[in-house]
């Protein structure tokens, strides 16, 4: 099966957009990437995220669900002009698309 | 009268990594405690500065930034994309903790120092506001944007003002989401900021603006703002972070450093000269 790869842009109602772009091989998320006009601390730690969701299967919703707000709550000390969920949602729903024949 | 700022005046209008270098560097000095509240007016002559958060092969039109000779920075700020050319003013306020904004609240800190740039636009005799998250706006229309920084010790907010910007190379050159034009109700770039210049039908100087926006400040904060030099610990600082972090193309490229385009987005700012090499890639 061959790779998908592609990008979810998502505006927040809080005011800011999260832009997240993947890759899905075999299923899995082999690359993924979340970027945005948003404002968070630390910097590295969305990129660190990014890196914890490949290998996750690209169906399973709620261990992807789990992984980024765990993964939040441990790792991001603020972040302003999306919420947590935004993200969460922009990334499954990223990923999701890609998994659609 | 409650204190004084340190007002700074450093800029490197044509190396935008010096200038990023230096807005991280003061920013730093402040909230360590070796330097005083700050206030930094500066310029870049012709780059894209993007967000932290940011890719710049996302956020901008490459081959228009070769044409027009642009170059593309990275922040350490959040935030979205913007031009800056030497008619655009930055401005950089960096408090130590606690800081006069009630709670050190990031969002409070737009505000304030949104309200302090309306009252120097106003001394102006421009009718601006201040539009949650970090916009400043006339008749609806983006003049100003913030960005900012919250850590340990820092609270941290910036800006950029177009005073006489060149839109045309601004339109072309960033590569906005329709999602965000959408959001705000317009199609196109252009369609939704002005100037300063074309607000007040006239033109207007530097040292205008930037005496209009440190009396706004002096009277939103209530301070004195007396001109600075940047100190040696400051200047060791930029050094390091010019050499470490803002000239390299890591840095630059923003997160996307492992995606797959990451080949072709060295190329093509390589070939353009856009980034300074610099590194480890």
């Amino acid at each position: 099966m061959s790779a998908r790869r592609g990008c979810f842009t998502l505006r927040s109602t809080h005011g800011k957009t999260v832009r997240v772009c993947a890759t899905i091989a075999n299923g899995r998320i082999e690359h993924l990437t979340i970027t945005g006009d948003f404002f968070g601390e630390p910097v590295e730690a969305f990129r660190k995220l990014a890196d914890e969701l490949i290998g996750l299967g690209a169906d399973d919703a709620e261990e992807i669900r789990k992984k980024v707000s765990g993964f939040l709550r441990e790792n991001v000390k603020w972040i302003e002009g999306i919420s947590e969920e935004d993200l969460g949602k922009a990334i499954l729903e990223c990923v999701r698309r890609l998994s659609e024949n | 009268m409650s204190g004084e700022w340190r007002l700074l005046e450093v800029e490197w209008p044509e190396d935008p990594y010096l200038n990023l270098a230096a807005e991280e560097a003061i920013a730093r000095a402040v909230g360590e405690g070796v330097a005083p509240t700050t206030l930094r007016f500066w310029r870049n002559a012709n780059a894209v500065v993007i967000g932290a958060f940011q890719c710049a092969s996302l956020e901008v039109r490459s081959r228009e930034c070769l044409r027009h000779g642009v170059k593309v920075v990275r922040r350490f700020t959040g935030g979205g994309a913007v031009y800056h050319d030497i008619r655009n003013l930055n401005f950089a306020v960096s408090f130590r903790k606690p800081s006069p904004i009630p709670g050190d609240s990031i969002m409070k800190a737009y505000e304030a120092v949104g309200r302090a740039v309306v009252s120097g636009f106003g001394k102006l005799g421009v009718e601006a506001e201040f539009v949650p998250i970090n916009d400043i706006q006339v008749r609806g229309r983006k003049i100003c944007g913030m960005a900012g920084t919250l850590s340990r010790s820092l609270l941290f907010v910036h800006g950029c003002i177009l005073v006489g910007s060149n839109l045309e190379i601004l339109s072309r050159v960033l590569n906005v989401p329709k999602e965000k034009l959408e959001a705000k109700g317009v199609g196109k770039v252009r369609a939704r900021v002005t100037t300063l210049i074309d607000e007040l039908g006239r033109e207007v100087g530097m040292d205008e603006v930037k005496d209009a926006l440190k009396r706004g400040f002096e009277e939103v904060f209530d301070v004195e703002i007396v001109p600075g030099e940047l100190t040696e610990w400051e200047r060791k600082m930029i050094n390091e972070l010019y050499e470490k972090k803002y000239s390299t193309i890591e840095w630059n490229l923003g997160p996307c450093v492992k995606c797959p385009d990451r080949e072709r987005d060295l190329k093509i700012f390589e070939k353009f000269g856009l980034i300074s090499v610099k590194g480890e890639l």
